[in-house]
């Protein structure tokens, strides 16, 4: 008899965990490499001073929590419950209708019940009814549950698979945000000493540098000559970029990617060309480099203490008002948290364009103007002369980036700047657009390489969508106004359709602009050849 | 399992009321708990309010469903993305009214069409929408009804009402419409949750045992009024003194009715503990109840707290050969 | 009755039977709701995998070449190939057909009938999941690409500029090609 015995497909396909039957709660977390994030390095919890900084990683069996971890997390709930009108009603108030469960990306793209965003706020209600309801005390009966490591990991692994981009918002009937909970619940898991890498580092960066990835001052500055530099080889034009000119009338804020990532960089190139061709007097902040704030992907002390440099340096630089680049979360910060944090800005004057006139009334406390508004007036006023057919190799379809997209309502500002500057324009299904938009499956701070299996199948419900226009229409441009849009999608992209790459609005803007005095065009800011400019030698060596 | 323990818990309470009161104890059940369970959900319903409410909303983030309001030739989606306070008012009636978001519901799906592998499309799914809206509307409608027991003499618009819900006049007692859609609605509201997977899958007791005891109140409520019918007049007579405080129970209401007014009575007490208190909630909520107006009306938290901030000088030190380097000025007052 | 008829005639049951097993490889956290027939679709997975069940049988009944299979095979297994499966896992499904039929031939193959049909199909079969196991390994190594592309194109051009290089970076737009048989997004 032989010992070993193939396994048959049965087996090989047999049931890994036992779930039939059980209830949710029955269901211990499964923590494959894949789908989280590593913690983050000792160095930077310490340099927050965030609380219990300690060493630790996901796949270990001991997370090196405090001893006294359960008490903190209880304290921190309640803590949150009476600053948090939105906590405390979101436990309490929803009915599990399920109108929710089948409209998050990570679900469909993964199947797992947890994903369901009603069963992701379960998570953290079960551990809520069991503490700070009379009821709670009957155990499963109310749906209570106690906090153990357990469900400590559970929380880790669910919370940081869930990219706070509000779509579930938008359908439940008692708008119950997911993004509040999650934001609550990665709160909670920091106050142990529990969060990731991908976040915090970033943050930690940003806070001492000034950016991300902590460009220096001069390094900075190097990037932006440089980009000068690749835009003069383009247009022929040398335009100035100015950094820390005092009395400036407008303060550029742009997500630090843009300056030296692909292919945020095109987008870069499309507003220095747009400023130089204006004539804006406008100035970057040799300070506040980084207009992006993973702040607000973990605590919202965090996300305070970076903005404030935004308002802090405007006010040096005496400038009037700020001007806001593509960047999603950015956009989520400087509307909906930056003047409650950090304002009144009341040494900034109400936006007003220096080309068209136009007061920006909608912006007249944050002082705070999205470039896409900006550039769309200016379309409006016929400042610009533009010649769309550059772009005619772009085949465009828009995705709506969650931030702008449903914590603002952003959607035909660059809708009306993308219909003048391009030939080929085709929206996705409905109910994939505007503020339904599926999610890039990387925001909210997870879009790191550990997690890239995550990724790319939470982003199934988005590339499907992309996948339905390039079969149609033979779109092969995604457009966003997001910089983690732009470094996700592509990856998005590459794995499901590789014919379609991304690109910013910007991007179609600088190749469409025509400026005065510039030399005739060949190259779109990609330096690739325009539309009738391939050499004969490249095509043939494309084919 | 779960669906077993509360249809366990409401037959429970229908054996309760049914032994309790023929035992003898239909002031308890006539008076005292009426007034006790009255009692709990309005002090229960406020305290909840209260709860809520003393928790303040440090930030304005509505969720925006549309456009927004930004430069004057683009057109706003004035109640889903509402600016002004006047415009909330009208995201949050068609909310609490319509059902605005419900109505919005999509479903996810595959499928495989000729030439291509299989894809997500997603369609409009009105199905909980409307059943939603046929039992809260009908929910309502028979509660204005009940009035009728309560007031003497009985208003004209009620008894309109009344006629225009038996409007088909089928039986004897006139059949109401209502009473036809509210058991139709929960029972698929309760049935969703078992075939449904999804829905099946998040339930809890807490889901069925409240949509089992609406059941519960319906059908006793039917069972009154059309088959073992009870003496109206004895019910008016119960309604008036309750509403006059008048300690007393008249005879002739059979047990049929305590049941009715019992499962009504639990209904009442359990409310401001459980899910239901979402009828409260919603018009709290800060993802719906907020104007975008983010940009043009500073928002005020009462606990903004001061944080250690990376100072500008700070900076300036650490990083002095990297700006001599970039040759910075950084001049300032 | 021939075999190819019977193949037509039992198709609904044999579907069907084939698409509980295949559920049933995924677990991770979808207790039994992928099985429940009536709303399958209701979970995207349970849907994808119910398209591809039964499209891929028409296929294989039509003799479809191994270009058509690896289309309809390519979106459940480019997800499945994200959704932490081990290899033999992500393309086992293919498998369960032969057991399907097997089962709704029982009495058949009990006679001793249709041997050799069986084993005609069953050989289809064993092509579809070749066709699986390539688009599978095609959708790791692409997964691998993808992450060696992001971290480049997030940097390269601060590392150039710091006067350093990627040790095996190719110019932009000329990535190797990937394996999975798909060219990329040509760069005009």
């Amino acid at each position: 008899m032989a010992k070993y015995t193939l396994p048959k497909p049965e087996d090989m396909s047999a049931v890994r965990y036992e779930y039939d039957g059980k209830d949710w709660m029955d269901v211990p977390v499964d923590m494959r490499p894949g789908n989280w994030c590593y913690a983050a390095p000792l160095k930077h919890q310490e340099l927050l001073k965030l609380p219990h900084p300690h060493k630790w990683h996901p796949d270990d069996e001991d997370w090196g929590l405090p001893e006294n971890w359960k008490e903190i997390i209880l304290a921190g709930m309640k803590d949150r419950l009476e600053r948090f009108r939105s906590f405390g009603l979101f436990m309490d108030i929803c009915v599990r209708c399920g109108a929710c469960a089948d409209k998050c990306h990570f679900y469909l793209g993964s199947g797992d019940p947890k994903n369901m965003p009603v069963l992701r706020a379960e998570l953290i209600r079960s551990v809520y009814r069991r503490y700070f309801t009379k009821a709670g005390r009957l155990g499963r009966l109310a749906g209570a549950r106690d906090l153990t490591v357990d469900v400590l990991k559970e929380w880790f692994y669910y919370f940081y698979q869930c990219t706070e981009c509000r779509r579930c918002s938008v359908f439940c009937p008692y708008g119950i945000d997911t993004a509040e909970i999650t934001m609550m619940g990665r709160e909670l898991l920091n106050l142990v000493g529990i969060n990731i890498g991908w976040i915090v580092e970033p943050v930690s960066n940003c806070y001492m540098t000034g950016n991300h990835l902590g460009v220096r001052p001069n390094t900075f500055k190097d990037n932006i000559e440089f980009a000068v530099d690749d835009l003069a080889e383009i247009t022929g034009i040398k335009v100035e970029a100015p950094i820390d000119k005092r009395g400036a009338e407008v303060m550029i804020v742009v997500p630090s990617a843009d300056y030296f990532a692909e292919p945020h960089y095109f987008t870069f190139l499309g507003y220095l060309a747009l400023f130089h061709e204006i004539g804006l007097d406008y100035t970057f902040s040799p300070f506040a480099t980084e207009g992006g704030n993973f702040g607000l992907f973990f605590e919202h002390d965090e996300m305070k203490r970076l903005n404030a440099k935004l308002y802090q340096d405007a006010k040096r630089l005496k400038v009037k008002w700020i001007l806001g680049a593509e960047c999603g979360h950015m956009w989520r910060v400087l509307h909906q948290y930056m003047d409650t944090m950090n304002g009144p800005a009341d040494f900034l004057e109400v936006p007003k364009s220096p080309v068209t006139g136009t007061v920006f009334d909608n912006a007249r406390s944050t002082k705070t103007v999205h470039i896409c508004e900006f550039t769309a007036d200016l379309i409006r006023h016929g400042a610009l002369n533009l010649d769309v057919s550059r772009n005619d190799d772009f085949r465009v379809t828009f995705h709506d980036s969650c931030n702008p997209a449903r914590a603002m309502g952003l959607f035909d500002e660059p809708r009306y700047v993308m219909q003048n500057v391009l030939n080929h324009f085709h929206e996705m299904p409905e109910n994939t657009i505007r503020e339904q938009t599926f999610c890039c499956a990387g925001g909210s701070g997870i879009g790191s390489d550990e997690n890239m299996e995550a990724r790319l199948r939470g982003g199934f419900p988005r590339a499907n969508a992309v996948k339905s226009v390039h079969d149609e229409f033979d779109v092969n441009t995604l457009a966003c106004i997001c910089a983690i849009d732009k470094a996700v999608l592509t990856v998005l992209m590459e794995y499901w359709i590789p014919e379609v790459r991304v690109a910013g609005i910007h991007e179609f803007v600088g190749n469409a602009l025509v400026m005065k005095g510039e030399k005739k065009r060949t190259l779109n800011l990609r330096a690739e050849p325009l539309p009738g400019f391939a050499e004969e030698g490249e095509e043939a060596a494309d084919v | 399992m779960k669906a077993l323990v509360s249809l366990v818990f409401v037959l429970l309470l229908v054996a309760i009321a049914w032994i309790g009161s023929e035992a003898g104890g239909e002031v308890v059940f006539g008076v005292v708990l009426p007034y006790a369970a009255f009692l709990v959900f309005l002090v229960g319903f406020t305290w909840k309010i209260v709860k809520w409410a003393r928790a303040p909303v440090p930030f304005r983030i509505p969720t925006t469903s549309g456009q927004q309001k930004s430069l004057p030739w683009i057109r706003q989606a004035r109640f889903d993305n509402p600016a002004t306070g006047l415009q909330v008012v009208g995201r949050m009636a068609l909310e609490v009214l319509l059902f605005r978001s419900l109505f919005q519901n999509t479903k996810a799906e595959m499928r495989t069409e000729k030439g291509r592998g299989p894809r997500l499309v997603f369609g409009g799914d009105k199905s909980l929408w409307i059943v939603s809206l046929i039992f809260h509307w009908t929910f309502l409608v028979i509660l204005i009804r009940h009035l009728r027991f309560f007031l003497d003499p009985v208003p004209g618009w009620l008894l309109t009402l009344g006629n225009l819900d038996a409007f088909f006049q089928v039986s004897v007692p006139a059949l109401y419409i209502t009473d036809v859609l509210v058991v139709l609605a929960l029972g698929i509201l309760l049935l969703r949750r078992f075939t449904n997977s999804q829905v099946r899958a998040i339930s809890l007791v807490s889901d069925y045992f409240p949509l089992l005891l609406l059941l519960g109140v319906v059908i006793s409520g039917i069972v009154v009024r059309y088959f073992a019918k009870t003496d109206v007049v004895g019910v008016k007579e119960l309604g008036a003194n309750l509403l006059t405080l008048r300690l007393s129970v008249p005879a002739g209401i059979g047990a049929q009715a305590y049941v009715h007014l019992f499962l009504v009575c639990t209904l009442l007490a359990y409310f401001p503990f459980s899910k239901l208190m979402h009828a409260g909630g919603v018009f709290l909520s800060p993802t719906r109840n907020l104007a975008n107006n983010n940009r043009m009306v500073r928002h005020i938290n009462p606990w903004n707290r001061p944080v250690a901030y990376h100072r500008f000088e700070d900076w300036e030190k650490e990083f002095a050969k990297e700006i001599e380097d970039a040759g910075y000025e950084l001049e300032r007052d | 009755m021939s075999f190819e008829r019977l193949l037509v005639e039992r198709r609904r049951a044999i579907v069907e039977d084939w698409f509980h097993k295949a559920a049933e490889t995924y677990p991770s956290g979808m207790w039994n709701l992928l099985k429940k027939g009536s709303n399958r679709f209701a979970n995207p997975i349970g849907g994808t995998l119910a398209e591809a069940t039964e499209a891929l049988y028409d296929a294989l009944l039509r003799g479809a070449d191994r270009d058509e299979l690896a289309m309809l095979l390519d979106t459940s297994i480019r997800l499945r190939a994200v959704q932490s499966f081990a290899p033999s896992e992500a393309v086992a499904f293919v498998f369960e057909l032969k057991g399907a039929v097997r089962r709704a031939f029982k009495a058949e193959i009990r006679k001793g009938k249709f041997s050799s049909d069986l084993a005609d199909f069953e050989h289809r079969v064993d092509e579809a999941a070749l066709v699986a196991f390539d688009t599978y390994m095609g959708c790791r190594e692409r997964l691998m690409k993808v992450r060696s592309n992001e971290a480049r194109g997030l940097t390269r051009r601060l590392i150039e500029r710091a006067g350093l290089s990627f040790p095996d970076s190719p110019p932009p737009g000329e990535a190797a090609p990937p394996q999975d048989g798909r060219t990329r997004g040509a760069t005009p």
